[in-house]
């Protein structure tokens, strides 16, 4: 706490720090006294026989004492400017930095973040956040050039100093961005996939010029290659610039495989960007499939090979007599010797439904199922199996719509018979895209009931191109209740066509059969790029009650020069969702990472169980200078949404304390004077 | 002790021999303080010498390590403590050393040397008191001579050469013991300090792996092949090479390191020595039929160098019929004065030579059981060659054969070509040859004999001039018009549709009869079909009903007798078994593909687009035609619709028999070759295990990838660029080998152009939520309370 004392124009004087009213005021008055009498000694002595020398006296004695209460006092100078920091990126054209070197302001401080960007007089921090204690109070930052990134702004703003003693956001940021460059933009691609999945890969293409395709006078031409990881070229397609794209493959091997993207101009065939996508490719686990049908048949014996080649559990019981049935189990181990098969019509115990994830049923056989049966399928349902009904003319025409009695009402989409529908159709997924002019091929057709769902109850799994639905799915509890009109979709598998049945029943398996029980990692978003020493963020998902996280320790794994590190990691349970424990680092090597976890707390027991983690996921780091385009748009579009969130640009008071040596020099001077004085008078 | 005093000539003696003795000790002495040098010497010359010049023979070491102590004993003499060792010298030692003598022993020497050269006796060559002297100091010495404890020669101090020795010896024993015992860091430094990298010699102790300086493939192809294609006698080629199956290769390789043995050995297991030429070269030679990698192993089995031999086979002869292309060529009965005359021209060529063309042939004659077959083997009347090609003919006289109308000829061509020593053999597809009957041209379909055309094949023709016509007046025509006869061009369609359905087996609607209920006297349903004229709905397709009226489709009763007494077994399967390089002939499959191109043609019909029906008009009779024409005459019979079975009568008959079984199927074996290089190809990708080893599994999963891409060659030669990266690997036993950094990277680039893209699998959705998670649990509690309330 400080006294104002005087005010002379933008100086103003004021008592020194910490001192009480009433101690100024002695003081003060002290320092008045003393100065006065001192004048008052001069001039009796000196007034009348040496006026001149008196008057002179009277000057250097006034002189020492202001020297002295400039010592004393603090003497501030306020001035009003606006102090603003101009932070440099990459990007930034040479006219900007030519107009920079000419700028001469004094309140202007010229950072940057590029080592490489020849800028004389500018200070380079190695990190945006250090830019807040480089210059503490300043009051705008420009930013030239690509811009930062939206974690680069936020740990700037969040070491932003205290303004008398209150945090407050008031830095003015204005950006000035560079020319877009030609390139990929906006690129989304799933990182992480099971085998037999499509990569599908979207993006923009950018150019200099694109501001809005319809308005682009921009012709030029671009080819757009996908590469394989072989190298060879799986699709090319041509593109304008602010055109997007849609790009579909299937990987053909587990692994961790980087394919590649590369955009040329199609005239010269000059490769504008060539970036790598990474793509973890796990091999799917394995399913236990429950088949329950009245007679047999050759869509669950095509379904049942299919299933069993990839290691899946099933179990199929098939009637063949009136009282006779086929008990089957494939990839399972067999029953004990002398435990009792179940003879006769015995549908599935509870126990067998609760080890199902899927179960796949005719329509005649979930008619001809008792009431008893029907409650404990409802019950499973209920507990998260899936249900897949083959409708046919018997389900149509039994009362199970009617309310057949029953403690627990199987809740299932309602057919009814039509002979007109009786149909050969296409097939569409209602969540991929459906290709400009795509026509449906003759071998890609499917033989359909003559059966119709009777109402709106339920979303749609399939449907034909005339929007006619052909699978439907009824929530039920937890699990969930289908059913199909596609009685023989095996033709395409005997047609030589097996990748679109084994897409097609992919697809049914993955939207009904029962949620995982595995815990495993959250896959990556699908616009996230995860770049070399930034923050690298995973979540574990906990699939079951019996997972005890604190039996286990996560690792992340990577390469450095040939050695294979392993990074113990930190998990924290997430307070919104308690089956959620996220970590994060932030990796200090490009390439591929493995983030896993291991029943064990040392790194080097860990390796010995690198074979068989309870939870692995790879990710791949990318090196800073990767995706050129992509990362310029993404910083060109955090830099103006901060510019713009940020308060008006604004000038403040700043004050500064002079240097009181000046004063102690100029009090010594008049003291030495003083003395003289005395001396040769 | 006194004696008898000495004689002057036994006093000189015993001086004499004091000298000497003292020149012998001061020799030994010299040789001690100078044997440390020796010590290190014979280190340096041990380590230095033998090992980086090791042009230098052992001899010549040992000569160095004897002349060196030669040449410091004769520096023994030389030396100046050597040559001080004089008689006045060990006077004074002796007048130093013993006090008797009272510092007078060099007169002593004095008197002798007198007596000696001047032949004077004491008395005259000594003054008085010299003599008095002379005489006391000859007492001391000779009572001194005469004491055996006493040593007259003068003493040399051995303690500290005698300890340096010792200390240098240790020091050079324990550098030669750990230096010399690890030679290679002496190498490795000498290496560098060499000036040129010689060939290592025998004296080399570093197990050091042989490089190829030259080589050299000669190729001699099989005799049968020479001068043709440009192959010739003694072709050279680089280590990888490409050479016809059957060619004998020679190897001719200069190798870094000739004092070893060297071998090939080839995937197959197949291994060939070396044998080295007088002039050091090594050569090998075989005679190659199949494609491999090879490997050129040293003495102890390691690997030189990875090289691959691509064999291109002799190709079979191919033939291609020019004419008949049609595989049934139908002759019509021949009025008089014409023959029956059937020419056939082949196209027949081989890679390198033919050998002998004949064509089989078989008459058939009469019908029904009593048909009988002569078989016989002809030759082609001509062969030309036009445009470099071989083009054989035959004209087929059916009179001259033996024919009558009625009666078949079948025939094929077999053609060998020139490869020693088993020809190949390609034999030609079939050929008929029909001479029809005077009274019935008949049309066979699905092995149903119909005797006349039936109408409905003109009738897609008609459709197809109808619309025609339709677009050529759509100018003239107005509005209302153009669509009513669009429209009845789709019903036309669909009526024609729904005839071609009926033959094909699929179901029609309105049919559900059984065998208990009679002969079907439904009628079909007669439903008014729609007008697609409003636009809002032209992009719906709806089904249309078949209108057309039963009595006309079952004119004989057979359908109804089938109804009445057969009974349906289901749907078969519609399965497409395309032959490689030929159209689709499954007649069925025709029909059912024609009958699609009619669901398209009648729904843009229907929809007022005669012009995009029209497309799909002349396709569905080109696949009629083909349906007609189809090569398998002898398929399932069409037409036989039996109904379904009703649920009364399921399951009906003797059950005793049939009872529960159960059956367990443990693991489902699916060892393919696709999974086999899936494995391979994980293996080799793993990003952290890249610096690792491979384990005995790991290894276990090579080995199965290469027999089975062994097994592969045959089919794809190109799977010989595979087998020699996998061979580098698995020899290396690690992903990166020293001499192949990346095959690793492109072992997995051309096994990823290999695999086919993978199978789907069934999959569980991961949802972020858990069903065991209490609010997930409430929310399904929630869920059934609100349905089931």
């Amino acid at each position: 706490m400080s006294w104002h004392v005087a005010q002379i124009g933008a100086y103003s004087l004021t008592t020194p720090q910490n001192m009480s009213l009433g101690q100024c005021t002695v003081l003060g008055i002290l320092l008045l006294g003393a100065w006065l009498f001192s004048n008052l000694l001069i001039y009796r002595r000196l007034f009348k026989p040496r006026r001149y020398i008196c008057a002179l006296l009277l000057s250097l004695n006034t002189l020492a004492f202001m020297a002295f209460l400039g010592t004393v006092l603090d003497t501030r100078y306020s001035h009003t400017h606006t102090k603003q920091a101009i932070l440099v990126t990459s990007g930034v054209s040479q006219e900007k930095l030519a107009a920079l070197g000419r700028d001469k302001s004094g309140y202007n401080t010229v950072f940057t973040l590029d080592n490489n960007i020849d800028l004389s007089g500018a200070t380079y921090l190695a990190s945006p956040s250090l830019l807040v204690h480089a210059m503490p109070d300043v009051d705008t930052i420009s930013v030239l050039g690509d811009g930062l990134s939206s974690e680069q702004w936020r740990t700037l703003l969040a070491t932003q100093a205290h303004r008398d003693g209150v945090y407050t956001n008031s830095i003015a940021v204005t950006f000035s961005p560079s020319i877009k460059s030609t390139g990929l933009v906006d690129m989304r691609w799933n990182r992480q996939i099971t085998l037999g999945e499509q990569l599908d890969i979207t993006g923009i293409v950018q150019a200099p010029t694109t501001v809005d395709k319809a308005n682009s006078h921009d012709t030029t031409q671009y080819l757009l290659q996908l590469q394989t990881p072989s190298g060879s070229v799986e699709q090319e397609v041509h593109l304008v610039a602010g055109q997007s794209f849609h790009l579909s493959t299937q990987p053909k091997s587990a692994g961790q495989w980087l394919y590649t993207l590369k955009l040329l101009t199609l005239s010269s065939q000059q490769v504008l960007e060539q970036s790598q996508l990474a793509v973890s490719i796990e091999q799917p686990p394995t399913l236990r499939v429950a088949i329950w049908q009245s007679a047999p048949s050759f869509e669950t014996k095509h379904l049942k090979d299919w299933a069993s080649k990839t290691g899946s559990q099933i179990k199929v019981v098939t009637q063949i007599s009136q009282q006779a049935y086929l008990r089957q189990t494939i990839n399972q181990a067999p029953l004990a010797t002398g435990s009792v098969a179940p003879k006769g019509k015995q549908f599935f115990s509870p126990q067998a439904l609760n080890d199902s994830d899927i179960l796949l049923m005719d329509g005649r056989g979930l008619v001809q199922l008792s009431v008893d049966e029907r409650d404990r399928l409802g019950e499973a349902v209920e507990s998260g199996m899936g249900l897949l009904v083959f409708a046919d003319n018997d389900l149509a025409d039994s009362n199970l719509f009617n309310g057949a009695p029953q403690k627990k009402k199987l809740n299932m989409p309602r057919v009814q018979v039509d002979k007109q529908a009786e149909d050969e159709l296409a097939i569409i997924y209602p969540q991929r895209p459906v290709t400009k002019n795509a026509k449906a091929m003759t071998s890609q057709l499917l033989a359909v009931s003559p059966l119709r769902f009777s109402n709106e109850q339920g979303d749609v799994l399939l449907n034909a191109p005339n929007q006619r639905p052909l699978v439907k799915r009824i929530h039920q509890g937890l699990g969930q209740v289908a059913m199909t009109l596609i009685p023989r979709s095996y033709v395409w598998k005997i047609n030589d066509n097996q990748q679109a049945y084994g897409r097609l029943w992919h697809y049914l398996f993955k939207q009904i059969a029962r949620n995982t029980l595995h815990t495993y990692w959250q896959p990556e978003k699908q616009d996230q790029l995860t770049l070399l020493h930034a923050q690298l963020n995973a979540c574990l998902t906990l699939g079951n009650d019996k997972f005890t996280v604190s039996r286990y320790q996560a690792f992340s794994q990577y390469m450095d020069n040939q050695l294979r590190i392993e990074q113990p990691l930190v998990l924290n349970q997430q307070p919104e969702q308690p089956i959620w424990w996220c970590t994060h680092y932030w990796p200090q090597t490009s390439g591929w990472h493995r983030l896993y976890l291991a029943n064990t707390t040392t790194a080097n027991q860990a390796e010995t169980s690198l074979n068989k983690p309870a939870a692995s996921q790879y990710r791949y780091v990318y090196s800073p200078d990767t995706w050129p385009s992509w990362q310029q748009s993404n910083k060109h579009a955090a830099s103006k949404e901060m510019a713009a969130l940020s308060p008006q640009k604004t000038s403040n008071i700043h004050q500064e304390i002079l240097h009181k040596g000046w004063f102690y020099g100029l009090l010594l001077l008049m003291l030495t004077l003083l003395w003289l004085a005395r001396r040769l008078l | 002790m006194k004696g008898k005093p000495l004689l002057p000539a036994q006093r000189l003696h015993a001086l004499k021999r004091a000298l000497q003795k003292s020149k012998q000790r001061q020799l030994f002495q010299h040789m001690l303080q100078c044997n440390p040098l020796l010590f290190v010497l014979a280190l340096l010359s041990c380590l230095l010498l033998s090992q980086v010049y090791s042009q230098w023979p052992i001899y010549a070491q040992y000569t160095l390590l004897l002349c060196a102590p030669v040449f410091i004993f004769v520096l023994g003499f030389v030396r100046p403590s050597y040559r001080q060792i004089t008689y006045a010298n060990l006077a004074k030692d002796l007048n130093r050393r013993f006090s008797t003598l009272e510092e007078s022993c060099a007169l002593l020497f004095m008197v002798e040397d007198n007596t000696s050269s001047l032949g004077l006796t004491p008395e005259q060559s000594l003054t008085s008191l010299q003599r008095l002297q002379f005489n006391r100091s000859a007492n001391a010495l000779d009572n001194l001579i005469h004491t055996k404890d006493v040593d007259l020669a003068a003493r040399y101090p051995l303690k500290v050469p005698i300890f340096i020795n010792i200390a240098t010896g240790l020091v050079c024993f324990i550098l030669w013991y750990f230096v010399a015992g690890n030679p290679q860091s002496w190498i490795g430094q000498s290496e560098h300090a060499s000036l040129n990298g010689q060939a290592n010699s025998t004296s080399v102790k570093a197990d050091r792996l042989a490089s190829i300086i030259t080589a050299q493939l000669d190729v001699t192809p099989p005799p049968y092949a020479l001068g043709i294609n440009g192959y010739t006698t003694h072709q050279t080629h680089a280590l990888d090479a490409q050479v016809l199956a059957g060619s004998q290769a020679t190897w001719r390789i200069d190798l870094s390191a000739r004092q070893s043995q060297y071998s090939l050995k080839f995937s197959d297991n197949d291994s060939l020595a070396l044998t080295q030429n007088a002039d050091g070269i090594f050569t090998g030679s075989k005679v190659i039929h199949r494609s491999s990698v090879y490997q050129v192993l040293d003495e102890k089995q390691r690997v030189v160098a990875v090289h691959t031999l691509m064999v291109t086979a002799d190709e079979a002869p191919k033939i291609t019929f020019i004419a008949p292309q049609a595989t049934i060529t139908e002759i019509p009965s021949y009025a008089e004065g014409t023959k029956p005359v059937v020419y056939t021209q082949a196209l027949i060529k081989d890679d390198f030579a033919l050998g002998k063309v004949e064509i089989i042939a078989s008459v058939a004659k009469g019908s029904g059981e009593s048909v009988k077959f002569r078989d016989s083997v002809f030759t082609f009347d001509t062969v030309q060659s036009i445009a470099g090609e071989q083009v054989y003919n035959k004209s087929w006289d059916l009179v001259a054969l033996g024919m009558a109308p009625g009666d078949e000829l079948y025939f094929s061509i077999r053609a060998w070509d020139n490869r020693q020593p088993d020809p190949q053999l390609s034999r030609s597809s079939s050929k008929i040859v029909r001479w029809l009957d005077e009274d019935t041209e008949t049309v066979f379909s699905e092995g149903t004999l119909v005797d006349n055309m039936p109408a409905y094949f003109k009738s897609q023709r008609q459709i197809i001039i109808d619309t025609k016509a339709l677009i050529a007046n759509e100018a003239i025509l107005n509005d209302p018009e153009f669509k009513q006869t669009s429209g009845e061009l789709g019903i036309a369609q669909a009526d024609l549709k729904h005839k071609y359905g009926q033959f094909v087996g699929d179901e029609i609607s309105g049919i559900v009869h059984t065998m208990e209920g009679g002969a079907n006297t439904e009628q079909f349903d007669q439903d008014n079909h729609e007008e697609h004229a409003d636009d809002e709905k032209e992009d719906e397709h709806k089904e249309h009903s078949a209108h057309s009226k039963p009595d006309a489709m079952d004119k004989s009763g057979y359908q109804t007798a089938i109804e009445q007494f057969g009974h349906a077994h289901g749907e078969t399967d519609v399965a497409i078994f395309k032959t490689q390089d030929t159209i689709e002939q499954n007649p069925r499959v025709m029909m059912k593909r024609a009958i699609g191109y009619m669901w398209q043609a009648e729904s843009q019909l229907r929809l007022n687009r005669p012009q995009d029906a029209l497309p799909h008009e002349e396709q569905a009779l080109l696949w009629l035609n083909r349906a007609k024409k189809a090569e398998r005459i002898y398929v399932k019979r069409l037409g036989f619709e039996p109904p379904p079975v009703s649920e009364k009568r399921r399951y009906q008959g003797k059950l005793d028999d049939i009872e529960n079984n159960v059956q367990q199927h443990p693991t489902v074996q699916n060892d393919s070759n696709i999974q086999a290089l899936q494995r391979l190809i994980a293996l080799l990708n793993a990003p952290m295990q890249s610096t690792m080893p491979f384990n005995n599994d790991e290894l276990a999963i090579l080995q199965d990838a290469n027999s089975r891409l062994q097994n592969m060659l045959d089919e794809d030669p190109n799977v010989i660029r595979i087998l020699a990266l996998l061979a580098q690997i698995e020899s290396a036993k690690q992903r990166h080998p020293t001499s192949c950094e990346l095959c690793a990277e492109r072992l997995q680039a051309q096994l990823w152009q290999l695999l086919p893209p993978a199978q789907s699998s069934p999959a569980q959705l991961r949802r972020p939520y858990s069903n065991t998670q209490p609010a997930i649990k409430h929310y399904a509690e929630f869920l059934r309370i609100k349905e089931h309330p």
